[in-house]
């Protein structure tokens, strides 16, 4: 890659960080809470609503975690301002969660529908204070920015078998762009890597990063077989299979090269932001909504996405890109893939053409074009769960 | 050399399958961008689906980006459609 800095022009923050989107993220802390946390979210343009449906009955590793995440969102660098709307008795602390976002560089409101007296007082509120962090957001400007300042999060979800042929791999390519501009890249979807372990091992950045790696797809095939069930009909699911991807093995293979050829860093937790700049993987699941909700948890101010048969999901606070290798999907489900990588299969374009494809239109992205996804209004948030439901 | 439209990918040369670039007919020739492989669909083979190249007799692996896939659970033979009904995998098979 060239030695330029490459740039696109962002919203700089007061810590310094950059932003791609102005967002007001409004935030229920239980799933009682939801509902006039919607209400407030579908009244403002602007506000987006994190559909997070716990909070209550849950064990306290999956209280922590959600606490975390839920803060993390509150303090990403897309969103200009929080309201945080509590019931009043979740087993969720919703003041310690407000507390959270408010060591971040924006303001945060909570909002407690028993002591505000109802829901209609509480959206009525919410509704006023969402419009003020959004009026005051307007002193953001757009200003030139370098690459280095992004941390991209790469999925696929609906493979098929061009998502190994000629997604994944320009993908791979654009990664590799990414990386040599200092930009932080995270790899993801544990389950999806089951067989291509030996690849994995040649591309740790160190030993102790490889056995990190292979722990943590030990420990997800333990998980999973210790259900009882097998992988097949999950991973791959059964469109994968129609889509000719017979094993998990083969959808290792084909997932594990959109990292492209860069060296793993570091293994990160579910939600956990990278330490360094490079090429890292998060344990997340093969569930898109949950895995793609980690990754933005972790920094992502954009996630790119390659499909096969067509997933058309998005997020609450990132715009998701998509990619796909299947002509015939890209016509079919009109208006839901951005980009069309089929033109590798036919030998129109090289994989580095397309590589240089994406990274172009995710600079302009970066500079506020909107995503198909984002166009649909495509706003997924689905928080990891381990535990029961009591 | 001949022209001859190409129809099937191979992934990696150490493969004993390779992947159908369209809906493969009964009896159509493989030719993959290399050059024809000598070879007939022995069924209708679905766009992104694999093809034997070579027999791959019952419990070898099959091998597709130059790496394991899983093993045949049947004899395959050359031509033969590649899938759920002849491939199972290795991993994440319960106990």
């Amino acid at each position: 890659m060239s030695m330029q800095v490459d740039t696109f022009l962002g919203y700089r923050r007061p810590d310094g960080k950059v932003g791609v989107r102005n967002l007001v993220a409004v935030i229920p802390s239980c799933g009682c809470a939801l509902h006039a946390a919607k209400m407030i979210a579908g009244r403002v343009e602007g506000a987006a609503l994190l559909e997070y449906q716990g909070g209550c009955g849950e064990t306290e590793a999956d209280i922590a975690l959600a606490t975390q995440l839920l803060a993390q969102y509150g303090t990403h660098p897309n969103v200009v301002g929080s309201l945080v709307v509590s019931l009043g008795c979740e087993t969720l602390d919703a003041e310690d969660l407000a507390q959270r976002i408010a060591q971040g560089p924006m303001p945060v409101e909570l909002l407690v529908i028993q002591k505000v007296g109802g829901v209609r007082r509480t959206v009525e509120r919410g509704v006023a204070l969402a419009r003020e962090m959004l009026a005051r957001a307007g002193a953001f400007q757009r200003e030139p920015c370098p690459v280095s300042e992004l941390t991209v999060g790469l999925e696929c979800g609906g493979s098929d078998a061009t998502s190994g042929l000629a997604a994944n791999p320009a993908m791979g390519v654009f990664s590799d762009c990414l990386v040599a501009q200092g930009a932080r890249v995270i790899l993801a979807e544990t389950s999806e890597l089951l067989g291509a372990e030996h690849v994995l091992r040649q591309r740790a950045a160190t030993p102790e990063v490889a056995e990190r790696l292979l722990q943590t797809i030990a420990e997800c095939e333990a998980f999973l077989k210790a259900t009882g069930e097998d992988f097949l009909g999950k991973q791959p699911s059964p469109g994968n299979i129609a889509g000719g991807i017979t094993t998990v093995e083969e959808k290792a293979l084909g997932d594990v090269l959109k990292g492209g050829t860069s060296p793993i860093v570091d293994v990160l937790s579910y939600g956990t932001p990278p330490r360094k700049p490079g090429l890292s993987f998060m344990d997340t699941p093969g569930n898109d909504p949950a895995s793609v909700t980690g990754l933005v948890a972790g920094g992502a101010q954009i996630v790119v996405f390659t499909t096969g048969r067509g997933n058309p999901m998005g997020n609450a606070i990132a715009p998701v890109i998509k990619i796909t290798g299947n002509a015939h999907t890209f016509a079919h489900l009109e208006g839901d893939i951005d980009l069309d990588a089929s033109s590798i299969l036919t030998g129109r374009e090289t994989i580095e053409q397309v590589g240089e494809r994406i990274y172009r239109f995710f600079l302009e992205v970066a500079s506020g074009q909107k995503t198909a996804a984002e166009a649909l209004g495509h706003a997924e948030f689905l928080m990891l769960r381990k535990g029961p439901i009591y | 050399m001949e022209e001859r439209l190409v129809n099937v990918l191979k992934v990696h040369p150490q493969d004993n399958v390779v992947v159908a670039l369209g809906d493969l007919s009964l009896g159509d020739e493989l030719v993959s961008k290399e050059g024809a492989l000598h070879l007939r669909a022995r069924q209708p083979i679905p766009f992104g689906h694999k093809v034997a190249i070579v027999a791959i007799p019952k419990g070898q692996p099959v091998i597709k980006y130059g790496a394991r896939i899983g093993v045949a659970t049947k004899d395959i033979a050359p031509g033969e459609h590649v899938h759920t009904h002849n491939l199972v995998s290795e991993r994440g098979v319960a106990e």
